[in-house]
């Protein structure tokens, strides 16, 4: 598994209970919102995002209803409190995972001589 | 070369499922709904619709996905059953205790019905399956077994001792 793969599946998470955030989505809508606002750098395997949905669901982070909407029954997913809970968690440990990365590889002088 | 078609797909993920009937056909209506709203996405965009629905099925990952989500609901189902299992268990024998007095001595189904104890499980044994299992008929039909059991086992000695 390439780097840019291992960062993607362990960013999943996040990047889901981030955008869930905003407003309730369904599986489709949010597979291509990762794409569009990363610039196609998140796009998925878009079926693995299910088991990463359910396995959420398990652990309370996520609740999902079917709707029908303009005529279209999908399933949405929204975020619960715990799961509210989890992304300010992550979110908080991402951010000093990047500060502390960027600030280590810094001086690029070692790798451009 | 012949048409594939969406059921075809889900043909394909459902070979990897071994979940219960209605898990299955849950999973498979989200999978169902994601693959058509990709193709018609492509097609609006103006792609034939046959090419659409291989580069959706390419891009969803349809060999991996089914022994993932496997994977995630087995678990799920095997907690499930032990939990719907065990708890009715657990309530029968705390109505066994309260039917029976720690010297041995039968209650007696008369006087085992106005007992508030007696009825408290009873209403929590009834409530608990219901909140707690998403499963609700497969709560229901161990709750009911269960019962069936507790009252054979409980009240009909109580009735000969009558």
């Amino acid at each position: 598994m390439s780097l840019r793969d291992q960062i993607r599946k362990g960013s999943t998470e996040i990047l889901i209970l981030r955008l869930l955030a905003e407003r309730p989505m369904y599986g489709y809508e949010i597979s291509q919102e990762l794409e569009r606002r990363s610039g196609g750098y998140f796009e998925m395997k878009e079926g693995l995002l299910y088991p990463t949905l359910h396995r959420m669901q398990k652990s309370d982070w996520l609740a999902s209803e079917w709707q029908e909407v303009e005529g279209r029954r999908r399933k949405y997913y929204t975020l619960t409190a715990a799961g509210r809970e989890v992304l300010g968690e992550q979110a908080a440990e991402w951010n000093v995972f990047v500060d502390k990365l960027r600030a280590f590889l810094k001086t690029n002088e070692l790798w451009t001589k | 070369m012949d048409k594939v078609t969406i059921d075809q797909v889900l043909a394909k993920i459902r070979k990897h499922l071994h979940l219960s009937k209605e898990t299955e056909y849950e999973l498979l209506a989200e999978i169902r709904t994601h693959l058509e709203d990709a193709v018609a996405d492509a097609v609006r965009k103006g792609e034939d619709e046959q090419v659409a629905l291989l580069k959706a099925a390419q891009k969803f990952g349809v060999d991996e996905v089914g022994a993932e989500l496997q994977e995630v609901h087995v678990g799920w189902e095997s907690v499930d059953a032990i939990m719907v299992s065990a708890l009715p268990v657990l309530f029968a024998v705390i109505l066994r205790w309260l039917a029976y007095a720690p010297d041995g001595s039968t209650l007696g189904w008369q006087a085992l019905l106005v007992r508030p104890g007696f009825w408290i499980v009873a209403v929590v044994a009834l409530i608990v399956p219901f909140l707690q299992f998403r499963r609700w008929r497969f709560a229901l039909l161990g709750w009911g077994f269960f019962w069936l059991l507790t009252i054979i086992f409980v009240v009909y000695p109580s009735i000969n001792h009558w």
